[in-house]
């Protein structure tokens, strides 16, 4: 049930942030490919992404229509169809930098963890706004580690630690909002810490190497420290203003590793230098604190959940992309929403401000 | 309406998020205002892409200008990992070819640089392998190996050079800083995956060429030298052996020889043989020892011409008895020297005492080392004076209980033979700069005189009866007067003398009217035979022969002509087959012997036209078409016509213009290729095919 009066409603700050942060991430993204070789237009990564960003807000007003309420309902459905597709990508692998992460579609490469989170986000967020009120003690929390657990897993399989991180994330900062004992909170990060060192023994050996190398780089500086101190190279070297669109030496000559993805953030901060670059925090600082106020002018308390929802994923991978590029957070592989080329991380990015839009514009009760 | 509680958390989400943000924002205000700088220096390091240019290390020559060891191109193989695509198949195959471990291959290029080595100076084979493979991001890149033209020859005084081309042993270590000039290097900015950035900064600083050696080393006695090892350790089966010979009046070496011995280019498959015994190795001289008992005594003025000797067989000093090999009975000085009579030195030992003793020992330089420019020097043994007593004295005074070098042993005959002034022995006689302008020029280093003119004189006048008639006649060259002095010295192991394992040597100079030469022949465990006499008196005898035969140094007295010993003048074998020369050399008189595979001659020593000794082995170089020859340098020269001439004018007129013969077939010349008239490289190949002249 969609009504035009709810346009009014709609968050045109966050909005406009959104469209900024693309633009800046459209022009960051060709600054960043167009010396890329292997393909034949030096600006075929910016025009994949731009049309990606085409089909996102077209499914993000899609989202708009469809009241969160509805999808509510639905979440059973929602969380049998994440699982599906999780387990689809570990039995029809197909490699990637040692990872297989993606569903080939031919025209495009669908990787179900992106969409995951939003998911979860959703199906979560239905189960504790029914079962919040009942939850007195620990054991109460299982059914909820359970929910998480169960798609984590699979995703911590194929291996992807840093969107399973997300999802630890997404958990905590759930659990936070819908008001349990901080006790309880404290006691479950006891619990995580307690069993990273199990943990660390599963981990590849390149993972175990980027945690060693976050904690100094130098220790393998040509190897997997490279792509931290390229990147606080070429951030630093950006000064107050840049070296200028196109003009970073660091960026245009392929010494930031992955700089149209995961180090777009270094290309941000040696081309637009320490303004560019703070600017961009400012954005994702202004659609965050928008975020935040949809959730607690939700209308109820499935709203205010799944705004807090949008609002850890979106705080967590800006947080953690940012901080990996600057070194004081380890490399996990997670890209910069609404910047980092990527055509999945793009379209969930918009479909979770589609969500947040969605509280935000049905914060009213309707009269009819 | 959410509850109070729920307002609050989300408040507290808030702040936790303006503090993130803050955190990310003071971190970027600490990098990119803060320490700007140092990232921007780092960032231009990052493309700053240096390439260093190696020098060229400087030649060896030997005193006639001769290359000892010079440097030559060698291919190496180096990677850009960066540019490589399919890393592992490239460090399957590069491991396949260069017999590496793959793993340690693909370590290599995986690593984020623009430059990697692979396998540093590969042979010429491998490299064209590695050509042919054509992988994307390796390169082969020229650097310069030691290469030492004779193998061998002159290997511990030559040592050798490391990878880095850097000097490890031997001269090339002394000698290092002069050699190895000084690296150059291109500057220029780079990107990520080693490429040029057109227009980009570029400075250039050009490398400095290392300077030149000119060593007082005679290549050609250097290689009588080592035939005469050769021979030695064959024939005696020796633990190791030493043969120096200098010029007294220089105190030059003029060659040094080393068994067991090594190939410098390839030092590492006999890295047991690397030390310099000539050097290095201190031992119990014997009787060779005498000369410096002999020099202090007459010297001293303690012993007259006149004085009478008796010799029983034994002398008892202190209880102790010192035998003689016979009963010399009543001898005069001179006979105790030519008889090396043992009772009659212990006796002038006793008559000069303890000081005037170990002043002449240490004046001719024993107990300390030399100075020689070679590393690794020892400096033999002695006894502090004030742990001598009469027996010790006497041990002396016939050459034990004192441990000295073959290094010293000549340096002290050189003084003898140079009118008693000791001269510092010396291998280097100029240094050049690589345009070959004199950078420094060596003169003698005289040490001080340690014995007057007139007792050296004298003193070599009883040397010369030592070859002449006494122990040291196996020494003696027809024609010249040669002094000399046998040892036979009983070996000293774990504080006993060993009865059966001997150090056999023979040191002396010619001729002795105007010394050349001084030779020093040190035999080590020889076995069957164990004389100075029988052992080390024929190789100095041979080396001092050919040596005065190949300096032109006239005979002082007629040739008494001996049996059926004549000379012959050696022709020319360079630049024909195997067996031609064998029957050429035969025909003259003379052996052969070869060195390497092959069977084409490509040198030979001793050269054409020296006169020697019937009988003589003429070494031969051999080649065997497939090795490269090394380029001496890039002249060419214009192919002679060779129409209608013999194998040996062929030979002949080829060999003038450094060409070599390819012959077929027998008779006179037919065909050649290439062609007359053609322009070719020195060192080239000419095919010629020979045919039996038509009626």
């Amino acid at each position: 049930m969609f009504e035009r009066r709810m346009l009014k409603n709609l968050d045109l700050v966050l909005l406009l942030a959104v469209f900024l942060v693309m633009a800046i991430g459209l022009a960051m993204i060709a600054s960043a490919s167009h010396t890329l070789s292997g393909n034949t237009s030096p600006y075929y990564y910016v025009k994949r992404q731009a049309m990606m960003m085409g089909v996102g807000l077209i499914i993000m007003a899609l989202v708009l229509t469809i009241d969160y309420h509805t999808m509510a309902h639905y979440a059973v459905y929602l969380y049998i169809a994440n699982i599906a597709m999780l387990l689809a990508v570990l039995l029809v692998p197909a490699e990637a930098k040692g990872a297989g992460r993606w569903i080939d579609l031919g025209f495009f490469r669908l990787q179900p963890s992106e969409f995951a989170k939003v998911f979860l986000i959703i199906t979560l967020a239905n189960f504790l706004a029914k079962t919040m009120g009942d939850m007195t003690t620990l054991m109460d929390l299982v059914p909820v580690l359970i929910h998480v657990a169960l798609p984590m897993v699979l995703i911590m399989a194929q291996p992807d630690l840093g969107t399973s991180l997300v999802f630890v994330a997404i958990l905590l900062g759930l659990l936070f909002l819908t008001g349990i004992k901080m006790q309880y909170i404290f006691t479950l990060i006891l619990a995580g810490g307690a069993s990273l060192p199990i943990l660390w023994k599963y981990l590849k050996d390149y993972q175990k190497n980027r945690l060693l190398v976050f904690l100094d780089p130098n220790i393998d500086p040509t190897g997997s420290g490279y792509h931290v101190i390229q990147s606080m190279i070429a951030i630093g070297s950006g000064r107050m203003l840049g070296q200028g669109f196109l003009a970073g030496p660091q960026n245009q000559l392929n010494f930031i590793p992955e700089q149209h993805t995961d180090f777009i953030y270094s290309v941000v901060g040696e081309e637009l230098g320490f303004l560019g670059a703070g600017l961009l925090l400012l954005l994702y600082f202004i659609i965050i604190y928008r975020g935040i106020r949809i959730a607690i002018n939700a209308r109820d308390m499935l709203g205010t959940i799944m705004a807090g929802g949008v609002v850890t994923m979106l705080l967590f991978q800006v947080m953690v992309n940012v901080g990996m590029t600057i070194c004081i957070m380890p490399i996990t592989g997670l890209p910069l929403p609404l910047l980092s080329y990527g055509g999945s991380s793009l379209l969930s990015t918009l479909l979770a401000i589609g969500l947040l839009l969605n509280v935000g514009m049905r914060r009213q009760k309707i009269l009819f | 309406m959410t509850p109070l509680v729920i307002k609050r958390r989300i408040v507290g989400l808030f702040l936790f998020i303006a503090l993130s943000v803050l955190a990310l924002g003071g971190r970027l205000f600490f990098l990119q205002i803060l320490q700007s700088d140092d990232y921007q220096r780092q960032a231009l390091e990052n493309r700053l892409r240096e390439i260093y240019i190696q020098p060229t290390r400087g030649t060896i020559y030997d005193r006639e200008g001769r290359k000892l060891a010079f440097d030559i191109s060698v291919d190496t193989v180096v990677a850009n990992p960066a540019q490589v695509v399919d890393k592992e198949e490239a460090a399957r195959l590069l491991a396949g070819v260069l017999k590496l471990d793959a793993k340690e291959v693909l370590a290599k290029l995986s690593r984020h640089s623009a430059f990697e080595w692979v396998k540093r100076k590969i042979d010429s084979d491998t490299a064209q392998q590695i050509r042919e493979m054509n992988l994307k991001g390796i390169y082969l890149i020229e650097e310069t190996k030691r290469y030492y033209p004779e193998g061998a020859v002159a290997a511990h005084l030559l040592g050798f050079a490391g990878i880095d081309n850097q000097g490890l042993e031997g001269i090339e270590v002394t000698y290092d800083s002069q050699l190895r000039g000084s690296l150059g290097k291109v500057l220029g900015e780079s990107t990520a995956l080693g490429t040029d950035i057109p227009g980009g900064f570029r400075k250039y600083i050009p490398s400095q060429d290392g300077h030149n050696l000119i060593l007082t080393i005679d290549k050609v006695i250097q290689y009588i030298v080592e035939r005469e090892l050769d021979r030695i350790m064959m024939e005696f089966k020796a633990k190791s052996a030493v043969i120096l010979v200098t010029d007294p009046s220089t105190g030059e070496v003029l060659a040094m020889g080393v068994r067991p011995t090594y190939n410098p280019n390839d030092p590492l498959s006999a890295a047991d043989n690397w030390r310099n015994l000539a050097i290095w190795y201190n031992y119990e001289p014997g009787s060779t020892f005498k000369i410096v008992t002999a020099a202090a005594a007459l010297e001293e003025g303690v012993v007259a011409e006149s004085d009478g000797f008796f010799c029983r067989g034994a002398i008892t000093v202190s209880g102790a008895t010192i035998s003689c090999v016979a009963a010399h009975g009543s001898q005069s000085l001179a006979d105790v020297v030519k008889n090396s009579c043992n009772v009659g030195f212990v006796t002038i030992g006793q008559r000069l005492g303890k000081d005037s003793m170990y002043k002449y020992i240490e004046g001719f330089g024993f107990g300390k080392p030399t100075g020689i420019s070679l590393p690794g020097e020892e400096g033999g043994i002695l006894l502090p004076a004030s742990q001598v007593g009469p027996v010790e004295l006497a041990n002396n005074a016939f050459g034990y209980g004192v441990a000295v070098t073959p290094i010293q042993m000549i340096t002290m005959a050189g003084a003898v033979a140079n009118d008693g002034i000791l001269l510092q022995p010396q291998i280097v006689r100029e240094i050049h700069d690589h345009e070959g302008n004199l950078v420094q020029a060596f003169t003698p280093k005289p040490l001080g005189q340690v014995i007057s003119r007139e007792t050296a004189r004298q003193l070599s006048g009883y040397l010369q009866l030592v070859v002449a008639e006494g122990t040291g006649r196996s020494a003696a060259v027809p024609g010249y007067n040669l002094a000399g002095k046998t040892g036979t010295a009983e070996k000293l192991e774990h504080g006993h003398y060993t009865g059966d394992k001997h150090v056999a040597s023979f040191l002396g100079y010619g001729p002795v009217e105007d010394p050349k030469l001084a030779i020093l022949v040190v035999v080590d465990e020889p076995q069957g035979a164990y004389f100075g006499s029988l052992v080390a008196a024929p190789a100095f005898k041979t080396v001092m022969a050919e040596s005065l035969q190949y300096l032109g140094i006239p005979p002082t007295e007629k040739i008494v002509e001996e049996g059926e010993e004549v000379y012959v003048s050696v022709p020319n074998v360079i630049n024909l087959p195997l067996a031609e020369a064998e029957s050429i050399l035969k025909e003259a008189g003379l052996g052969s012997r070869t060195e390497r595979e092959g069977n084409l001659i490509i040198d030979q020593m001793p050269r054409a036209g020296a006169k020697v000794e019937m009988g003589t082995p003429v070494i031969l170089y051999l080649w065997n078409g497939e090795e490269q020859l090394p380029q001496l340098d890039d002249n060419e020269v214009m192919v002679p016509n060779l129409q209608g001439k013999t194998m040996r004018e062929a030979a002949l007129i080829l060999s003038d213009v450094d060409l070599l013969l390819q012959a077929q077939g027998t008779g006179l010349a037919v065909k050649q290729d290439p062609e007359p008239l053609t322009v070719v490289p020195v060192g080239s190949l000419v095919e010629v095919e020979f045919a039996p002249p038509t009626p």
